[in-house]
């Protein structure tokens, strides 16, 4: 086992996994992010994010707000297509983190949607910032996607994160109120005052106290799982699935979303370096698109550009040519 | 002139991987160092400070109530009053109340998982009644506790509504 971490960790992989998570949680951030800051009222806690220590008139100032958010917007764009890394990477990350992190300090009430993507989003930045010219060296060569450019240690400390996560969860429950926190009737409770109306699931929760009892046994130890399954690859799988299940589950029941959870659960917890090898190799004995253009053109820069960052296939060829010799290529048959 | 065309394509697939794919270098120690720190990060943080965004023990539904109880209060022409201005309003949302925000919420006497008596609550509303709204000859409040009814189900347990003068009687 200790073998097969550290393989893993010491592996690259194609990159498609670690920019669709880039893609994915900046997509959420810039689409998502609220609009303002809320306006709660009351006496200040004293820590409640990293950037507590900050004065109050900036943690309060409605100026800082959206400043960040619209740094986190220019920058997300500027990291989703490649530019100013790892620049664009870390200023994402640190908008994305302050810009939470001033509606945390402003708010009596907070949620947990964004706490994993928030660490996750800093490990890939992590990865843009090791690693950043040999991205860059792989987007000149237009083989970005062909490249085994995603770093073990990224996905294992991804896969990290979102383990100790879940766990945590599961130890604060334990700690919180032992082993007789699987009860059911808690659950009951929380149903009945946060359950959705006309959920199946609800209606045999609150009409079965064991039922409810099992299925808070069940989440306990697929969170406790979560963490274990990082150190036993063979379990990723049914603790990957598991985790989906909880989380329909609690969309199901309470209609919250953690949707940015269950796409990071299913993007780390399947083998899906695997499958996209042989998606890729595949594709490109099926189909291969040339494109043949004039050396030097507009058009030739575009689809450099458009080509290296998005041919996730790598079905794409730019034949470039002088001007006046440009003619229809051949397709190239296999 | 600028053409487009499709095909397909067999040994150039692999060749490509080899000859244009970029290598990685072993990760440096820096990077290592980085990571492991990181994930220390993870680990310790949470423990040590409970929550601290974007670190968190995941606190959510943590507790174990074993009933919860919901208010109501009425003026002397029974029209509903808000709970927030009785300090009776519910801030519980399934995390601790208060945990990974930078502001406490507003006081209240309820929390979730228990069920004041009335003794406690007459004082607490007959204070609020002089401090806040002293036109306010008397208050109705109505109580009504949640919880087990038998081993399989939850429902109403009990339900109280009494007046409450400034005085506290």
């Amino acid at each position: 086992m200790e073998r097969e971490l550290r393989h893993e960790i010491a592996s690259a992989y194609r990159p498609h996994i670690g920019q669709f998570v880039v893609w994915g949680l900046l997509l959420h951030a810039i689409v998502f992010m609220r609009d303002r800051v809320p306006a709660s009222e009351g006496a200040r806690n004293h820590l409640a994010t990293i950037f507590s220590f900050l004065p109050e008139e900036i943690l309060t100032s409605p100026l800082v707000f959206p400043v960040f958010r619209w740094l986190l917007v220019a920058a997300g764009i500027l990291w989703a297509l490649q530019l100013l890394v790892p620049l664009s990477s870390w200023v994402s990350v640190f908008a994305y983190t302050l810009t939470v992190a001033i509606a945390f300090e402003n708010s009596s009430h907070i949620d947990h949607a964004r706490h994993l993507a928030n660490l996750v989003l800093f490990v890939h930045a992590m990865w843009y910032h090791f690693h950043a010219s040999d991205i860059r060296m792989a987007l000149a060569r237009r083989a970005f996607w062909l490249s085994r450019i995603y770093p073990g240690w990224v996905h294992s400390l991804s896969l990290f994160c979102i383990g100790i996560y879940h766990s945590n969860a599961a130890l604060s429950k334990l700690v919180q109120s032992g082993i007789d926190w699987p009860n059911g009737l808690s659950l009951q409770l929380w149903v009945h005052l946060m359950g959705r109306e006309h959920s199946l699931a609800n209606t045999l929760i609150l009409s079965s106290r064991t039922t409810a009892a099992l299925l808070q046994w069940a989440v306990l130890v697929v969170e406790a799982s979560a963490l274990v399954a990082v150190f036993v690859p063979r379990l990723r799988i049914p603790v990957g699935v598991a985790l989906l299940g909880v989380y329909a589950g609690i969309a199901e029941s309470f209609g919250f979303s953690f949707v940015l959870n269950a796409f990071l659960v299913a993007a780390f917890y399947f083998p899906w370096m695997g499958v996209i090898d042989r998606a890729c190799v595949s594709a490109e004995r099926r189909l291969v698109i040339t494109f043949a253009v004039a050396r030097g053109s507009r058009l030739e820069r575009f689809l450099d550009f458009v080509v290296s960052r998005f041919d996730v296939l790598g079905l794409a060829r730019i034949s470039s040519q002088p001007e006046r010799d440009t003619l229809p290529s051949k397709a190239s048959s296999g | 002139m600028t053409t487009v065309a499709f095909g397909a394509e067999t040994d150039e697939t692999m060749r490509r991987t080899v000859d244009e794919g970029v290598e990685l270098p072993p990760p440096s120690r820096l990077a290592l160092v980085s990571a492991v720190a990181f994930a220390a990060c993870t680990l310790v943080l949470p423990i040590v400070f409970g929550e601290l965004y974007p670190f968190t023990i995941a606190p959510m539904f943590r507790d174990s109530p074993r009933l919860y109880c919901q208010y109501v209060v009425f003026d002397p022409q029974g029209v509903q009053l808000p709970l927030h201005d009785f300090e009776l309003q519910r801030n519980y949302d399934g995390n601790p109340v208060g945990l990974g925000a930078g502001v406490r919420p507003p006081p209240s006497v309820d929390e979730f998982g228990t069920a004041p008596d009335e003794a406690t609550l007459r004082a607490h509303v007959a204070r609020i009644l002089r401090g806040r709204f002293p036109e306010l000859s008397h208050v109705d409040v109505e109580q009504t506790v949640i919880g087990p009814v038998d081993r399989q189900t939850i429902a109403v347990v009990s339900e109280a509504r009494f007046r409450v003068h400034p005085d506290g009687t």
